[in-house]
């Protein structure tokens, strides 16, 4: 039987059976707890994401599918819920967020292929998952959550752009220097 | 790079406790249980101030039917047919005339009032009913 949408789910909680929100619980619990705990702790991430399904579910009337799909809108929720709570904690600094590396790198950035920002080597290297998760942690918050979602939630840059509320060719740009920021720090 | 990168992210994929979707679910229904008994206690006092109102409201409405001489001329009706016939559009015109128009309106508004508080009242039994089923069922 194939799998329900995550839209389909939605139509048959608005008609009054409310185990459908369940599936949504179990279909997203997971990758909203990695989104979370890689951008916060793994600490925080259970808290975030019970906020998170509660914020989804007080809203889930005013979810758009004509907006955005389910995915992009249930991350955007789940993003905003971890900034508010670093916040709280005070755990970053949101001028951080902001700065950019040095000039020289990005304009040196822009001139390399996608595909040669990370050579096999460090690929190799990130295949070990503990190596993987330590190094996402020394990465800036902002390279980090454009990174999560490209890699692991495999969303495409406009889907980035609208769950961080960004341009596309920023986040097509800050995905390059994710790259290299990685690149720096491994290497 | 991508599908290294992609295979490399999903292969470090931290597994949340096992009670997390639990926990999630029943945060979800502990706080739509309280909704509803929230919903069901403002509609109940909703309903029994509209059905409180509705008793010198009902007795305004008389008293100023009473007084408009509206009776007078609906016995009207009953009593001499002949010159109903003969003067229905006058009669209807004082009818409509002594009509206390405030008073009606505001006995059918706490009317409705008081059948819509029922209509939600009931939802939310149900609602309740369901809710509790669900709580069962964690």
């Amino acid at each position: 039987m194939p799998q329900e949408s995550d839209e389909e789910i939605i139509i048959l909680y608005k008609n009054g059976e409310e185990e459908a929100f369940r599936d949504l619980v179990n279909r997203y619990t997971t990758p909203l707890y990695n989104f979370t705990a890689r951008l916060a702790s793994k600490n925080d991430a259970s808290d975030i994401v019970q906020e998170t399904f509660i914020k989804v579910w007080k809203n889930i009337n005013r979810f758009d599918p004509k907006k955005a799909g389910f995915k992009t809108w249930i991350f955007t929720i789940a993003r905003n819920t971890t900034t508010d709570f670093l916040r709280k904690k005070k755990s970053i600094l949101f001028t951080d967020l902001e700065k950019e590396i040095d000039e020289d790198v990005i304009s040196f950035a822009e001139n390399i292929p996608d595909e040669s920002l990370l050579p096999d080597a460090t690929l190799q290297k990130l295949e070990d998952s503990e190596f993987l998760n330590k190094t996402l942690e020394k990465l800036r918050i902002n390279y980090r959550e454009v990174l999560i979602l490209h890699y692991q939630e495999e969303m495409t840059f406009e889907e980035i752009g609208r769950v961080l509320d960004k341009p596309l060719n920023t986040v097509k740009s800050q995905h390059r220097r994710a790259l290299i920021e990685l690149r720096k720090i491994i290497e | 790079m991508k599908d290294k990168l992609t295979k490399a992210f999903k292969n470090s994929v931290y597994e949340p406790n096992q009670d997390l979707e639990g926990l999630i679910w029943s945060s979800i229904i502990k706080r739509d249980k309280r909704n509803a008994q929230f919903k069901l206690w403002a509609f109940g006092l909703v309903g029994v101030a509209s059905l409180a109102g509705l008793v010198p409201t009902f007795k305004i409405l008389f008293t100023d039917l009473t007084r408009s001489g509206f009776y007078e001329y609906f016995s009207l009706i009953f009593s001499d047919t002949g010159s109903i016939i003969s003067y229905w559009k006058e009669l209807a015109f004082s009818l409509a005339e002594s009509l206390p128009i405030i008073s009606i309106i505001s006995v059918l508004s706490l009317l409705f009032v008081c059948f819509l508080s029922i209509k939600y009242i009931m939802k939310q039994i149900n609602r309740d009913q369901l809710i509790s089923s669900l709580t069962l069922s964690i």
